[in-house]
This record gives structure tokens, C-alpha cells and sequence, in this order.
């Protein structure tokens, strides 16, 4: 017979009955009908499961509310603040950290409808916080010899560079990729799921395929690229050193890549910004306006 | 607590609840400090950490120009000796003030930086409460 009492634990010495009596020992159904009525038993409270219906009203819910937040003004957040109050607070925050741990990112919410391809883009800053690094893909040898010449390249290759990405022998860690038409297939037949999750497989609706990589190049050099993920879009726009308005040029940069990305998106109905906070490697995260 | 309780207590103790450092440091005279300790706690090294995570952040807050440069040292070997000091540099960039922290706690080491240092105390009025 299984009853509630039938086993006492042991509890470091405290007080025991006390604790005993508090905790509560509950069945199994199974367990609690196969007793009899003369024990106490308590039975097991099922697990409320949902039916199909109840989880789609809890998804518009949620939707909903999303879409009602994102229609808020940012000063109705309790952690609203302007921008130059929010940097002071953050370069605060991270006094004496090493340098390349003092980026400030911006993270915005990204209501859309379910099914709405994810929002991508290239912000140009007009102060960047670092210099992006370029692969650049190609069967031409002497057009690679002319591009290294021209531009600081990160990796330029063909079929050998593919190959050593493959095997794992060369890092991925460049943030933009361009490449000629010649050798696209072969690089979308092997490199296709590893570079693709990572947002640097080039492609020709992205416009990073051309014959003409030297013009290419020359308009996408000073961009960063963004994409989103999650729902959200994390972007690194400065460093703590920058000036407020080095940081603020920088915000209104993106705001305008991530607009146009916006009404560029093929969707019946648009996505909407919503809330939109400043932070920092160490620091707090504080809500701006971004709209 | 909530998650905007919590924040705003974090805000709160930069700008307004650390009232030692709550002071505006003569721009004209000094350009920044600069402290030199150990990343590990043996040898007398917990004070200028302490100093750094309590007082620093509300004196970069209150003076945002003024240079704070923290330079932290590895070393396992607790028969080897590293520098434990706060300099004070002039606009020039040389030091002017040396004050030693080894064995020191964080109050006593800024109570001495106030002592060395030209400063005047915010008042109550001024400081920014979120």
C-alpha cells in the first residue's frame, strides 16, 4: 500500500516534521488507482494540453500584442532615454573594459507576419567601426591580380580557395563575398550550406555576382551588411570612443538601410519596427526612439 | 524584482546611489588616471579591482572626458611582484600623482585620490536619479 507518510527522508538534522509534514508526495495516476480508499493518496493533476484551436488564438494573441507595442511611442517605455544620456550611462558602464569589448549594438524588433521573408541589407556608416573583410571568388586569375592590387582583399581565389573553405582549412570569417558568374555553380554545389546560413554565399538575386567585380567591389566596400534573425536586428554601430554624433550619424544610417529594406520586402503587408534599445558589451540596454 | 526594477537600480547606482565619487575632477588640470594592478586577487590586489568596479563608473559618469585607463596584469606566481598604483596625469600626459593601492582597500584608495586630487562635490540637486 502506497501512502503519503510511508517513507520519512532524511533532512540534514533540521526540523523535520515540520518539513515533512509540508511536503507533499503526489502519485502517479497509475499509482493513485490502483489503491485502496483506506490510504491518503493525491492524485496527479493532468497536464493541461492545448488543442489545435486554443494554440492558434494564443499565437494572435501574442501577434497582437506585438503589433499593439510596436504601434508605442518609445518614451512610454519605462527605460526610455535620448541618445547622448543613454552613450553617457553606457561609456560608463564600460570604464576600463579592453577596447574591442566596448562596442555599442543597436537591437530592434521586427514585427511581421508569419511567412514574411526575413529583412536584409547593407548599411553604409560614415564611421565605420571597422574595416569589413572581402572574399572575393573567381576562375580569372589576372582579374584577381588586379583586384588584390586595387583593393585590401581578405581572401580572393577559385577552386582551391573553395576547396581549403571546405575542408575547413580556411577560416570563414569574412563579412561580405562576390564572385564571378564562371564559377558560382561550383561554389553553390560545395560551399552552398556552409556559407549560405552565414549570409556571405554570393548570389545573384543579392547583386554580389557580376563580371564586372571591380566597380562590384567599389560600391560595396564601406557597407555593413545586417540581416534579420530571430525577430530582432542586431547591429554594431559604434565603439565607446565615438563621439555622440559619430554615433548618432551611424543610427540614422541604419535607420535609413533598414527602412528601405522595409519597402523593398516582398510581402503583402510590411513589417513594422518596434521596440528599439541601445547597449553596450557591459552595459545596460536602453530604449530609444528609432522611428 | 522586475527586470525594469532591476535596471533601473543598476542606472541608479552609477549615476546616484555611489556617493563617494560623485565629484567633477579640474578638467583644466588633469587629463585623465591611469591603474596598474594585477587580474588576480593575491598579494594585496583586491582594492584598485574593487576600486575599478564600485567608483570608477560613476566618476567616468560625472566626468565624461576624463581618461581612465586600466591596465591589468596576469600573474600566477604569487613570488613575483607587480606594480599596484593609480597615476594621476596633466594635460601634458605626465604623471603627477602616484598613490599606491597594494594591500589597500577601495574607500581608502579613493578617500587619498580625493585628498591629492583638485575636486569639487557635486551637489545633491545636480545628480541625474532615473
Amino acid at each position: 500500500m502506497i501512502s503519503s507518510f510511508s517513507v520519512r527522508p532524511v533532512l540534514h538534522g533540521l526540523k523535520q516534521t515540520q518539513r515533512y509534514i509540508s511536503t507533499s508526495y503526489t502519485l502517479l495516476a497509475e499509482e493513485a488507482s490502483e489503491s485502496n480508499g483506506d490510504s491518503i493518496v493525491t492524485l496527479a493533476t493532468p497536464v493541461k494540453v492545448l488543442t489545435k484551436e486554443q494554440l492558434k488564438k494564443k499565437e494572435l494573441r501574442k501577434f497582437l500584442k506585438s503589433k499593439a507595442d510596436a504601434r508605442k511611442s518609445a518614451s512610454d517605455y519605462p527605460l526610455y532615454m535620448d541618445i547622448p544620456s543613454a552613450l553617457r550611462y553606457l561609456r560608463a558602464a564600460e570604464v576600463g573594459q579592453p577596447f574591442s569589448q566596448r562596442t555599442v549594438s543597436l537591437t530592434t524588433i521586427i514585427v511581421g507576419e508569419k511567412g514574411v521573408p526575413p529583412l536584409y541589407g547593407n548599411i553604409s556608416f560614415p564611421t565605420p567601426l571597422r574595416k569589413s573583410k572581402v572574399a572575393v571568388f573567381s576562375n580569372d586569375v589576372e582579374k584577381l591580380e588586379e583586384l588584390k592590387k586595387k583593393y585590401d582583399l581578405h581572401l580572393a581565389g577559385g577552386v582551391e580557395l573553395i576547396a581549403g573553405i571546405k575542408d575547413g582549412n580556411i577560416k570563414i570569417d569574412f563579412d561580405k563575398a562576390f564572385a564571378t558568374p564562371d564559377i558560382i555553380s561550383t561554389l553553390t554545389a560545395q560551399l552552398g550550406r556552409v556559407l549560405g546560413p552565414k549570409g556571405v554565399l554570393p548570389n545573384v538575386k543579392k547583386g554580389t555576382v557580376s563580371d564586372d567585380l571591380l566597380t562590384l567591389i567599389s560600391e560595396n566596400l564601406g557597407t555593413m551588411p545586417f540581416r534579420e534573425r530571430n525577430k530582432s536586428i542586431s547591429i554594431g554601430i559604434g565603439k565607446t570612443n565615438f563621439s555622440d554624433e559619430q554615433i548618432i550619424q551611424n543610427i540614422i544610417a541604419a535607420r535609413k538601410a533598414i527602412k528601405e529594406s522595409i519597402t523593398t520586402q516582398k510581402a503583402k503587408k510590411q513589417s513594422m519596427l518596434s521596440k528599439t534599445t541601445l547597449t553596450s558589451s557591459h552595459g545596460p540596454g536602453l530604449v530609444i526612439d528609432f522611428n | 524584482m522586475s527586470k525594469i526594477i532591476r535596471q533601473k537600480n543598476f542606472l541608479n547606482v552609477i549615476s546616484y546611489t555611489t556617493k563617494k565619487p560623485q565629484v567633477l575632477i579640474d578638467a583644466s588640470k588633469y587629463q585623465g588616471i591611469r591603474l596598474t594592478f594585477q587580474v588576480e586577487n593575491h598579494s594585496g590586489h583586491m582594492g584598485p579591482r574593487m576600486l575599478w568596479r564600485k567608483y570608477l563608473p560613476t566618476l567616468q559618469f560625472y566626468n565624461p572626458n576624463l581618461k581612465i585607463d586600466i591596465i591589468r596584469v596576469y600573474n600566477k606566481n604569487k613570488a613575483k611582484n607587480v606594480p599596484c598604483i593609480l597615476e594621476v596625469l596633466d594635460k601634458t600626459g605626465n604623471t603627477v600623482e602616484t598613490i599606491d593601492m597594494k594591500n589597500r582597500m577601495y574607500d581608502t584608495i579613493m578617500d587619498e585620490f580625493l585628498n591629492k586630487v583638485e575636486h569639487k562635490v557635486i551637489p545633491e540637486e545636480e545628480l541625474i536619479h532615473v
